[in-house]
């Protein structure tokens, strides 16, 4: 009798339930939305639950940062693809398991690090004129990722109010339109397709430079709805 | 000292067996469902009051519950200590059927304190579990079609994906 009654039990009481479970593990909220239909459903009219987030103002619960997208900005380091330092056809000739393990963190993969999200982060990685925007970015040191080159620190963030940003007018500014998207393969955490590279737009501190091989000191992408992928690494020592 | 006197009022409960329980009624205020239908009644409340959706099992272990923290709320330098003791082993002591019936129960009579140390209990059962555990747990039919949930294991798969290093 219980276990038929069970499944009708009031939204109420699974909320409060819901409302128990520790709100620092993603993991409880993949889990419960997998459940059925009504618990996903539950858990997006009660967005901010499971939800360890800034204040609410800054993320209205719209299209552009619904509960998943905000977890995920969150809990999840976009990987090696999405913050640039790997193209899609660069793993041609590994071994099967280095090929395994770096197809598994080239993907988005549960951050390592800090779970959480702050202005004073964002701040450091952009150049002066656009200090008033406001991006929200994983604290240091972001997701550790060991490559044979070098340490890659890679973050994930987002901008509050992205189209009214002076980074989005600078990138939208006319002629460079266009020349400054590149392929990241999509964003990682919605579904835009296309980036933009907040280096090469000249978005980014200019004091970061470059490696002596070429390679960007700093790297961040941002798509069109104001999510961030990127990756520090360490300054080098003689430049 | 405390309201509670030889002569408080007694309130008579009956079950769905129609097994009769006496409560005095500063418990009875707990179960705010017993409560309402107390205040609705114009004169005392003298014979038993039915209760269609509790079983004897569960109302039983409800004023255990009830009776057992008002002991423990009399006596104010033990009380949290006491509690947690007491709600520790409760909770050990039920199988998950028991404990879902006792939600049922619980809810049923508005028992707040005890619905949301069970929901406690509940959310402590079902943490770290599987997907196909916590549908056995609520007795829930997968309602996904096979593209939805497939959808919903790739947009979920990076939370069970950590880094991985040589």
């Amino acid at each position: 009798m219980a276990e038929a009654l069970f499944s009708y039990l009031s939204d109420d009481i699974l909320v409060s339930i819901f409302s128990k479970l520790d709100g620092s593990d993603p993991r409880h909220r993949a889990v419960l939305s997998s459940v059925c239909t009504r618990f996903c459903s539950l858990l997006r009219q009660h967005h901010r639950l499971l939800l360890p987030l800034p204040p609410s103002h800054h993320f209205p619960n719209d299209s552009t940062n619904t509960p998943e997208i905000l977890l995920k900005l969150h809990f999840c380091c976009p990987g090696l693809l999405h913050a640039g330092v790997v193209s899609e056809s660069g793993f041609g000739s590994e071994d099967p398991i280095g090929k395994r393990r770096k197809l598994c963190n080239q993907k988005e993969h549960l951050a390592s690090g800090v779970w959480s999200l702050s202005r004073e982060q964002g701040s450091k990685l952009l150049a002066r004129q656009f200090r008033d925007d406001c991006l929200y970015i994983c604290d240091w040191p972001g997701c550790l990722h060991l490559e044979e080159k070098r340490k890659y620190r890679l973050f994930r963030g987002v901008f509050v109010d992205f189209k009214e940003t002076r980074v989005w007018k600078a990138l939208n500014d006319g002629k460079n339109k266009v020349k400054r998207k590149v392929d990241v393969g999509g964003c990682a955490f919605c579904k835009s397709e296309e980036s933009w590279d907040l280096h090469s737009a000249f978005c980014l501190r200019r004091v970061f430079g470059f490696h002596d091989d070429g390679e960007p000191v700093v790297r961040a992408f941002v798509c069109d709805n104001g999510h961030v992928s990127g990756a520090w690494t360490d300054v080098p020592m003689y430049s | 000292m405390s309201g509670i006197s030889d002569t408080e009022r007694m309130i008579t409960l009956k079950t769905v067996e129609g097994t009769l329980f006496d409560v005095k009624s500063s418990i009875a205020k707990d179960i705010k469902t017993v409560q309402a239908f107390i205040d609705d009644s114009d004169d005392d409340v003298t014979s038993p009051i039915p209760l269609p959706n509790v079983f004897t099992r569960e109302l039983s272990r409800i004023l255990d519950y009830l009776n057992n923290h008002h002991r423990f709320r009399s006596d104010i330098e033990k009380a949290d200590e006491e509690m947690a003791r007491y709600d520790a082993e409760f909770a050990k002591s039920m199988s998950h059927e028991e404990l879902k019936a006792l939600i049922l129960a619980a809810n049923y009579l508005n028992v707040k304190d005890l619905l949301e140390f069970l929901n406690q209990t509940v959310a402590d059962v079902i943490q770290n579990k599987s997907v196909e555990f916590v549908r056995n747990f609520f007795g829930i039919e997968n309602d996904y079609t096979p593209e939805e949930e497939e959808k919903l294991r790739n947009e979920n798969e990076w939370a069970f994906n950590g880094v991985e290093q040589d």
